[in-house]
């Protein structure tokens, strides 16, 4: 099979957000989880949300496998928020007989609001988790993984890597000071993000 | 072509279509007298590459790598027959190729026995290859079959020789210094792919969640597939043979010692006692009240409890006077030159001197797998100084695990100079590691006897010389 690569080693947020091509592959593992869980929050039953899932996927990609997006529009999260809402209220008409009272837009629901942050944050820390992945050793992302993120015996993991305690434990310290950087630049760019950083302290 | 159920091709009858890719389609076809063979149609533009790939193929002759039994060019459209996989489904149902990707879809991971079985199988059918100095290019669960139970690689029509510079290959399975070279392939290149193959298996994970091991995964089982794996995704693996050290010798070292646990306890408990009667030596014979002259039937003495945390110095152990040395040593002046002395240092031995139980092997250091690394590859010479610098860095930095040994340790890591210097010092002025080394040693050779009988008499005669100089040593500091 010949393909072509992709060069860049920025992850997914970073090339939508610089308006590089995104595969369809590569969007769908990243959001649909996101997806799938705010239209299960509006009541939508497990079909019906991968419905929205594919119906926002078609959205974005269209005729094409690929999409750029333009950061001129709005932040991505704003912008993906609100094709969910869309898809959600266009779906719900499609399938039901439409009240002459019917609002056009879904009213504001703080309870969807908050639980699409959340996922939202849950993406980040996988973003951040893949960034770190590029910045360290795949020894060292291991040794993380296995000791601070699984909560493994550090002697367990120690032997399974061949090397010593101690250098899990740095491991450890070194993966939380760059993923608390990560983090941080994250809120940076994006203010309303609030990631919790408590958990990276030592 | 559009090919279906009957049609024939390649002086075979059509079954059913049972794989497709960007190249072409599969299908599994039945020949003149009965027999299942896998047909490969391929597109037209790409017909060209893969007869290239066939070409350079020709002559690969080995059980582990698919064989290529029909080849047709129809117009434009090549196709061929090879053998067929296994069937996954056992006959029933439709027939399901028995792939490496099959069998991770069904089971979504192999266990580890299955895992090494197919690595050395792979392994062989890479070296035939990388003997003629061809490379596949396209390793990845979908070109692992399983043929008669046996596991083979399938897939040339990307075998190209060393250096070709084409960017050929599959998404997560691609290493990136073939990217970063712009398709240059090496060696190296197909060992990633392998690592990745291998990583997917033990794992379940996709490439790209390299190297993210599952929370459900047993860490303890597979510490030596995984660390081949990291060596192989680092590129730092050029040959099968080095692959296949790095995960059989590692893991046939894993097998030993579970097997021989017990067999352990005997040594160690022999050297723990052998310390506590030690200290207990070195703390009576400091005391202000003269020792009492030996009795003439004195009883077995009891050996005391060891200390929990022996607060001593250096210099409160005796010091061996330098004659002395000179004479228990003959012309050598330190550990390491009677290691020498005694012809110690076959470097074959240094995995398990790297895997000795003393001093925890698999927590002395990181450089340990760069060290085996290039042990391997250096010559002779190179080999003797690795071993001897490894098994004195052993004694200083491996994770002791007796009390006594980690004060000892402790003790000579705080002081201050230069590393070889430290360690002179501490394997010619402190007796307690100076037994430790010799107790390494005597512990290694006797499992050497209990291992691999054909090395019994030279063996044997290491470890009379050996426990000849721990007994004078011991004689030496009482």
């Amino acid at each position: 099979m010949s393909v072509k690569y992709p060069t860049t080693s920025g992850t997914l947020l970073e090339k939508i957000s610089s308006g590089d091509e995104i595969s369809w592959d590569e969007f769908y593992h990243k959001y649909s989880p996101v997806i799938h869980a705010v239209a299960r929050s509006k009541g939508l039953n497990t079909h019906a949300a991968d419905d929205i899932v594919q119906q926002v996927m078609l959205h974005f990609f269209k005729q094409s496998k690929t999409f750029k997006f333009d950061p001129a529009l709005a932040r991505f999260r704003t912008y993906l928020s609100r094709i969910i809402r869309w898809k959600i209220i266009d779906f719900c008409r499609r399938n039901r007989e439409v009240a002459a009272d019917e609002p056009e837009e879904l009213p504001v629901d703080p309870a969807t609001d908050t639980l699409y942050m959340n996922e939202w944050r849950k993406l980040i820390i996988a973003e951040a988790g893949n960034i770190l992945k590029q910045r360290v050793s795949p020894e060292t992302f291991q040794a993380y993984q296995l000791y601070a993120i699984q909560n493994r015996p550090a002697e367990k993991v120690a032997a399974f890597l061949g090397c010593s305690v101690n250098q899990v434990y740095q491991a450890k310290k070194r993966c939380f000071a760059i993923m608390r950087e990560i983090l941080l630049k994250m809120n940076e760019d994006d203010p309303d993000l609030q990631m919790e950083l408590s958990q990276y302290d030592l | 072509m559009i090919c279906n159920a009957g049609d024939k091709l390649c002086a075979c009858t059509v079954l059913q279509k049972c794989g497709e890719g960007s190249y072409g389609e599969v299908f599994l076809a039945e020949n003149a007298i009965g027999g299942k063979v896998a047909l490969k149609i391929l597109r037209g533009k790409y017909s060209g590459r893969e007869i290239a790939g066939l070409k350079n193929y020709k002559d690969c002759n080995h059980p582990n790598l698919l064989k290529i039994r029909h080849i047709e060019i129809i117009d434009d459209t090549v196709c061929y027959t090879m053998d067929a996989a296994d069937d996954l489904n056992g006959g029933a149902g439709q027939y399901l190729p028995d792939t490496l990707a099959n069998r991770l879809k069904k089971s979504g991971k192999l266990d580890e026995k299955e895992i090494l079985a197919m690595l050395d199988g792979l392994l062989d059918g890479l070296d035939e290859l990388h003997k003629k100095q061809l490379i596949h290019r396209d390793i990845k669960p979908d070109n692992i079959l399983w043929i008669n139970g046996r596991v083979t690689l399938s897939d040339a029509g990307l075998i190209a020789p060393a250096g070709k510079h084409t960017l050929v290959g599959s998404p997560g399975f691609v290493s990136p210094r073939l990217l970063a070279s712009g398709g240059m392939a090496e060696i190296s290149d197909d060992f990633y792919a392998l690592s990745k193959v291998i990583y997917c298996a033990l794992t379940g994970l996709s490439p790209a969640e390299y190297p993210a091991i599952p929370p459900e995964m047993t860490i303890s089982l597979d510490p030596a597939v995984n660390r081949a794996i990291l060596a192989g995704c680092s590129q730092k693996i050029t040959s099968a043979a080095e692959f296949r050290r790095f995960v059989f010798h590692a893991v046939k070292q894993t097998a030993k010692q579970k097997r021989q646990y017990h067999l352990w306890l005997l040594p160690v408990a022999a050297i723990c006692g052998g310390i506590s009667f030690l200290l207990y030596f070195l703390m009576t014979s400091k005391s202000e009240v003269p020792a009492a002259p030996p009795a003439e039937v004195s009883p077995a003495p009891v050996p005391p409890p060891v200390p929990a945390a022996p607060q001593r110095s250096l210099f409160d152990y005796p010091q061996l006077p330098d004659p002395e040395i000179e004479r228990l040593y003959g012309k050598t002046t330190g550990i390491t030159d009677v290691f020498h002395h005694f012809e110690l240092f076959d470097a074959k031995y240094l995995p398990e001197l790297l895997n000795h139980r003393i001093f925890s092997a698999r927590l002395i250091m990181p450089e340990i797998s760069d060290i085996q690394t290039a042990y391997y590859n250096k010559p002779e010479a190179h080999q003797v100084s690795l071993l001897s610098m490894e098994l004195q860095r052993m004694i200083l930095t491996g994770q002791a695990e007796d009390e006594l040994l980690k004060n000892r340790q402790q003790y000579w890591r705080e002081q201050s100079g230069k590393p070889e210097d430290i360690i002179r010092r501490m394997l010619t002025e402190d007796p307690v590691m100076q037994m430790a080394a010799i107790n390494m040693l005597l512990e290694k050779f006797c499992r050497h006897i209990l291992e691999v009988k054909e090395y019994e008499g030279k063996f044997n005669q290491t470890i009379r010389q050996l426990t000849r100089l721990q007994n004078t040593l011991t004689t030496a500091i009482k």
